[in-house]
């Protein structure tokens, strides 16, 4: 069928990774995508394939389902343990789109709803079909805080773990207040909450790829698709020192970027810089140089800076901290809401 | 009849040369619609299906009836008197339809991207109707085919040019495109179009570039002189072929918004909300300002 043909020449890849995942795998993942042109689902509606990177926990795994449930027909779901079997994977996915029959013989291409357990540690689709019956709609609060008085209502959501330029394994348990965020707590998918400090200088991409997968991210929710492009390629391709100078110097003399990430405060003292403005300045600055890596903060730490922010410079926020999540959320701080008082206008 | 298929066309012309520019085949529109076509749809739970289609039904609609005043050349479709103020209405039918469009499948990203309609909206709309007023200003006319006529010896482009930056900027805000995409943003999981798929994914998305190329057209009689050739040339070397000139400047237009999007990475709501009253809005009262002065003269 035409259709389905077309359908597997530009298929829309929505990656789901855990937070133990090897750091290569993902690199390769986003190089080989970028390679052949896949571009990557904004959501799961807008997603052809399901990439499965690593090997996800039990609690990954719960969420996998409930996101495959969510993926329209024509969908291939495609498990990615290891590095090695990245292309014979995509193919596979590409190929399981071409074909009008789900094809579920083989372990790395399964389209069967049924044949999913094989790639999910304890699944059980059949259980799975009764919690699609959607629950009782929640009532939301009442908004302890917000910016302008309104009483808007608080809801409460949980940000991630498939998203868009999000760090692997975190789910962000916001509270918000229409569209500005009232209150963060962090949550590693199947990583213990650990009390160690951030990763100062422990990343194994060393400091100037870890600079550069940084910024792709915020590039690439600021959508500046060709800086987003220029880093990612920068990252995966041992390049000279001079280039990575230039690039930094490139974005230090962009001002459009340098205007539209003006004007967000990073509280709570998750790194040395106080605004996003200086962390993207420093992180472009120091491409090519000889300082140490960037602090990586704890995840906890990182989504608390996102409180009091808008969504979408909450974002920005946490792409530019970068928490690392492998590490877990990190010390957790004993949640207590304060008092709500209701008024009522 | 054939102006909701042109406009389709010149929308997914428009789509390709972006397609291009991002290195990508020009074929990418073509295999993008097909693909949404062979999706199934899709809906959340407690949804409201009824009000997200009103919305993404009307989006390519207010596209092509926003296009039906434009002079497509020598002559609009619908030549009405107040043409420019019937184009203004049809931008607000499409800020509703985004914003239903985000509010029908009760989802926190689909809700939160279709209320960045409203920011963007007061940031963009007034110094979008200054731009647009003055060109009507100078040619005493609300006709556009009046005001292409108007331009026999100037083109308003080149007479009042902060009226005409002003307008290639905020038609992007108006098809919620390049820098203020926010209520579509990748930081909200597409915003808006979060929880649609197939078909009512491809109405949001097409209707966008819809809106844009319907949005690019208006700058043609309002700044470019219509379908007449430019003043310097002397004789027009295609007599007889307004629409062919109306095409050339259309193309004009819409490689300066690709551009634009090229330049400027997608702005905070509360980032445009500054420049646009603390830059636009003063600039566009001041171009206001000079031109009504000229014209009283």
């Amino acid at each position: 069928m035409v259709l389905r043909s077309v359908l597997a020449r530009r298929p829309h890849v929505l990656t789901i990774t855990p937070a133990t995942v090897d750091l290569g795998l993902r690199l390769a993942v986003e190089a080989e995508l970028a390679r052949r042109r896949w571009p990557e689902a904004s959501a799961p509606v807008d997603a052809d394939v399901a990439l499965v990177l690593g090997t996800p926990g039990p609690r990954l795994a719960a969420v996998v389902r409930s996101v495959w449930a969510t993926v329209p027909a024509p969908r291939v779901l495609v498990a990615v343990p290891t590095a090695g079997v990245l292309r014979s994977a995509l193919d596979d996915a590409a190929a399981g789109l071409r074909s009008s029959r789900p094809r579920g013989s083989r372990a790395s291409s399964l389209s069967l709803d049924a044949s999913n357990d094989a790639l999910l540690p304890d699944g059980d689709w059949a259980d799975h079909r009764e919690v699609d019956v959607p629950p009782e709609p929640q009532m939301a609060d009442l908004a302890f805080y917000d910016r302008d008085g309104l009483a808007l209502d608080a809801l409460h959501v949980a940000l991630g773990p498939v998203l868009p330029h999000w760090p692997a394994g975190l789910v962000a348990h916001v509270t918000l207040a229409g569209d500005l965020v009232t209150d963060a707590h962090a949550e590693v998918l199947d990583v213990p909450a650990s009390v160690g400090p951030g990763s100062r200088g422990r990343s194994p991409l060393g400091p100037d790829r870890t600079r550069l997968d940084v910024l792709t991210r915020v590039l690439g929710l600021l959508g500046a698709d060709h800086l987003a492009a220029r880093a990612r390629h920068l990252r995966d391709h041992d390049p000279e020192p001079g280039e990575l100078t230039a690039f930094g110097r490139r974005l230090h003399r962009n001002r459009p970027v340098r205007w539209a990430v003006r004007d967000v405060p990073l509280v709570g003292g998750a790194v040395e810089e106080r605004t996003l403005a200086d962390r993207v300045a420093h992180l472009a600055g120091a491409l090519g140089g000889s300082l140490p890596p960037p602090v990586r903060p704890t995840a906890e730490k990182a989504v608390q800076a996102m409180v009091g922010l808008e969504l979408g410079a909450a974002r920005l926020v946490l792409a530019a901290l970068d928490p690392d999540t492998t590490l877990g959320a990190g010390p957790v701080a004993a949640f207590a809401p304060p008092e709500v008082t209701h008024h009522h206008h | 009849m054939v102006l909701a298929p042109g406009l389709v066309l010149v929308a997914g012309l428009a789509a390709g040369l972006k397609a291009v520019t991002a290195g990508e085949s020009p074929a990418t529109p073509a295999v993008e619609t097909l693909r949404l076509l062979g999706k199934q749809r899709r809906r959340t739970p407690d949804d409201d299906p009824g009000l997200a289609r009103v919305g993404l039904a009307l989006l390519p609609v207010a596209a092509v009836l926003a296009l039906a005043v434009v002079p497509l050349g020598d002559r609009a479709p619908v030549d009405l008197d107040v043409g420019v103020v019937w184009f203004n209405a049809m931008e607000v039918v499409a800020w509703f339809a985004v914003w239903v469009a985000g509010w029908g499948p009760n989802a926190v990203t689909s809700l939160a991207g279709g209320y960045r309609v409203l920011p963007l909206g007061l940031a963009y709309e007034v110094p979008h109707m200054l731009a647009i007023i003055t060109p009507a200003i100078a040619a005493g006319s609300l006709s556009p085919v009046a005001i292409a006529a108007a331009q026999q010896d100037l083109w308003y482009a080149v007479w009042m040019p902060a009226a005409f930056v002003l307008y290639l900027v905020s038609v992007a805000a108006m098809a919620f495109w390049g820098p203020f995409a926010a209520p579509l943003g990748r930081d909200l999981a597409g915003g808006a179009a979060a929880e649609h798929a197939g078909l009512d994914r491809l109405l949001l998305l097409a209707g966008r570039w819809m809106l844009l190329t319907a949005a690019a057209a208006m700058a043609v009689p309002l700044f470019l002189g219509g379908g007449a050739p430019p003043p310097i040339t002397g004789p027009d070397p295609f007599p007889g072929l307004p629409a062919l000139w109306f095409g050339v400047k259309l193309a004009v237009v819409l490689g300066l918004l690709l551009a634009l999007r090229r330049a400027v990475p997608m702005l905070r709501m509360a980032r445009f909300a500054t420049l646009a009253w603390v830059v636009l809005v003063p600039l566009a009262v001041a171009q206001a300002l000079v031109v009504t002065l000229v014209v009283l003269a």
